[in-house]
């Protein structure tokens, strides 16, 4: 039985299994003209191979870019994890490399399969030994991202022993660094820090505290749409500015592979200093000119975009989470970061700035850090207390329906269970007044001081239930069939919501006259 | 987020008011606080039985009959392994990194015996367990093991492919690549 730590990031997918006390990078290994290769990441890049009408994954749809005849031959599906956060049932995406898309959801299980397949050939493990995994997911990620990932991976054969958000993943990590292994030392640590996670396409912060082998969630917030695909495009953008070509006018091969050109040239300032960062048109079959873009330049316009993280940083530290747990910007043991994108020069500065009297600690392992995090909690008697990021709830009408009211069913904030520990349940009775109770599933980041979300605002499913007990349940209903009944007063009606460890929510709707009912998957919208 | 057929449904949990729906939530076991006395029983009893469930486990795993010695030998060489090769992995990205520092002070032409040094660097990486390797001319270009520095026009070549490998590649026995094989490609006008 092996256990691992999975990260699926949004540029790379990062795997480390545990080996008694150790935590190895799971190599990816593919062969090459010069024989195998191994590589500490399987990127997380999709591509599509019209001619056979195959999903090519990892680093094999990295090399099929740079062969002739790409353009035409190979689509490329840029960003899948981002594409999550609108899943629903059924949702279609990459339209513009093949007419009638591909299914969301088919697309990440094949990613899944791809990823458990490569990490049979590592040579780590024996044929056919089970795998038990620790998932990931961006602290800020919704309830349909969280649903669609952990089914995905299931389907894929991979057993979920546990799931983490990803800054809590760092700050486990962390603790094992700052107690360098030592069991006993680890036992004994008493800290508390922020992990400000800046990868390829999200951005977390999460407030932790940690008492020896048990870790505490105390606030977090994130950006759904900031990372390191946002710098590249900025960049990829100046870029064919600098080369007087339109970036919007490219064909989407041709977008997608300056995209990745501006990747590299964004990566070698991480790598050491560069005053300038530039592009051969020709490299992309794209004209003659060569351009240059400033680094100074450059980082203004990411500073723009660097601003609001910063600033969400500044209030959970400074929040009322924070107060009552007793923590203070003084009391931080550290602010910790991790994620590719933090290696840019520029996010420590801003940091630094902000915050001078509290101690910035780089890891040096921004790209194996959470899955890292996530194999040591597989296999140590780490103790992990998350909370939900968002509020849940339903829109209902009140005042004879006059008006929409927000009811929060589960507030942000509310301590999620552990996985042996039963999920978290909440009930609601009423008497109907309409045959027919149309109910609006929705997530927020935020709810305003009138009690309405404020923040981040996210739709899911529209359930419609019969109250009528002449209407079967299951049967196809529509919002126009519904009216006003007050003859059902004295039927009663109840909803039973269940969280369970994952923050995934389920709907459980009876009508308590007959004991008919329905339950829903709210994120499978 | 209003619609026309929702304004007709007045469906809501008995006495809802809108200043309720927050407090409705806070009477619920799933928020935090205030907590009643119930739901601190109750957290009580579910962390002591995830405290018995982690003891079981334990037991459970103490239980087990133990692995062949041979098994866990093998574990142990194949851990061992892996560790030695990480380790001559830095000590080789150090050496390359001189080699590399060499060959270009060498192509100064400056008036030291460069030729001994990157010899020696040579192999001492061999020693190490470096495997140099160089692209075929007219192989594909292949990002994983090849990185581009030049241009070259062949008429007689595909356009895209390898022409000369100007600076060799280096990879481990477990197939790092330590540093990716310079070469220059073709580009016909």
């Amino acid at each position: 039985m092996a256990r691992l730590g999975i990260d699926y990031g949004t540029t790379n997918t990062v795997v480390v299994c545990s080996d008694r006390g150790r935590y190895p990078v799971v190599p990816h290994i593919t062969e090459t003209a010069v024989g195998p290769v191994a590589r500490e990441v399987f990127p997380s890049l999709v591509v599509l191979d019209r001619e056979t009408g195959q999903l090519i994954f990892g680093s094999e749809a990295e090399r099929c870019l740079t062969r002739p005849g790409a353009e035409k031959r190979y689509g490329v599906l840029g960003s899948l994890k981002r594409l999550l956060r609108d899943y629903a049932d059924g949702r279609r995406v990459g339209q513009s490399i093949v007419p009638e898309g591909l299914d969301l959801a088919a697309v990440l299980r094949e990613f899944c399969g791809a990823l458990r397949a490569s990490i049979m050939r590592s040579g780590f493990f024996a044929e056919n030994e089970p795998l038990e995994t620790v998932i990931t997911w961006p602290a800020n990620a919704n309830g349909a991202q969280r649903y669609v990932t952990r089914k995905s991976f299931k389907d894929a054969g991979v057993e979920i022993l546990a799931t983490l958000t990803e800054p809590a993943a760092s700050a486990i990590e962390f603790a094992d660094r700052l107690a360098r292994g030592n069991r006993a030392r680890a036992r004994q640590l008493e800290a508390s820090i922020a992990v400000f996670d800046l990868g390829g396409g999200t951005f977390d912060v999460s407030l932790v505290r940690i008492h020896g082998p048990e870790f505490t969630v105390v606030d977090t917030a994130g950006i759904e749409q900031l990372g390191g695909d946002d710098f590249d495009r900025i960049l990829a953008q100046r870029l064919a500015e600098a080369v007087k070509i339109d970036f919007d006018g490219l064909r989407p091969f041709q977008r997608a592979m300056l995209l990745l050109h501006a990747r590299q040239q964004k990566e070698s300032i991480s790598a050491g200093p560069a005053a300038s960062l530039t592009f051969a048109a020709d490299d992309l079959g794209l004209g003659s000119g060569v351009g240059t873009v400033p680094v100074k330049a450059y980082f203004k316009e990411l500073e723009k975009l660097l601003e609001p993280a910063i600033e969400k940083l500044w209030s959970l530290i400074n929040g009322a989470a924070a107060r009552s747990a007793g923590i203070q910007s003084q009391d931080l043991t550290a602010i910790y970061l991790v994620g590719g994108s933090s290696k840019l020069p520029l996010v420590p500065k801003m940091l630094a700035r902000r915050f001078r009297d509290v101690r910035l600690v780089m890891t040096d392992k921004p790209f194996t850090s959470t899955a890292m995090g996530a194999a040591i909690r597989s296999a140590e008697g780490v103790r992990l207390q998350e909370i939900l990021s968002r509020t849940f709830g339903v829109l209902r009408l009140a005042e004879h329906g006059t008006r929409d009211c927000f009811d929060p069913i589960f507030a942000a904030g509310t301590r999620l269970p552990q996985r042996h520990e039963s999920p978290l349940r909440h009930k609601v009775r009423y008497s109907p007044r309409h045959n027919i109770g149309h109910l609006r599933y929705l997530e927020c980041a935020g709810v305003n001081a009138a009690g309405w979300p404020s923040d981040g605002v996210r739709q899911w499913s529209d359930i419609l239930f019969p109250y009528d007990p002449a209407i079967p349940v299951g049967s196809r209903l529509t919002p126009d069939q519904i009216v006003p009944r007050d003859d059902l007063a004295d039927q009663w009606v109840e909803e039973k919501y269940i969280c369970d460890a994952d923050g995934v929510i389920t709907v459980t709707i009876r009508r308590l006259s007959d004991g008919q009912s329905c339950t829903y998957e709210i994120f499978r919208n | 987020m209003k619609s026309a057929h929702a304004r007709k449904a007045t469906d809501a949990p008995k006495k809802q008011k809108p200043a309720q729906t927050a407090s409705s939530a806070k009477s619920t076991s799933v928020t935090l606080a205030p907590a009643p006395r119930k739901t601190e029983r109750k957290q009580a009893v579910s962390d002591i039985l995830g405290e018995i469930r982690e003891l079981r486990a334990m037991v459970t795993k103490l239980l087990e009959p133990p692995p062949s010695a041979q098994a866990v030998l093998e574990q142990d060489v194949d851990s061992l392994r892996r560790l030695l090769s990480e380790l001559l992995e830095k000590r080789m990205e150090s050496v390359l990194n001189a080699l590399v520092g060499i060959r270009m002070l060498a192509a100064t032409g400056a008036q030291t015996d460069w030729q001994g040094v990157v010899r020696r660097l040579d192999e001492l990486l061999k020693e190490l367990g470096a495997i140099e390797f160089r692209a075929e001319r007219l192989d594909y270009f292949d990002p994983l093991i090849h990185t581009v520095v030049g241009e070259r026009h062949d008429p007689a070549a595909p356009d895209g492919v390898i022409i000369e490998t100007i600076r060799p590649g280096y990879r481990t026995a477990r197939g790092v690549v330590l540093a990716k094989a310079a070469v220059a490609v073709n580009r016909r006008k």
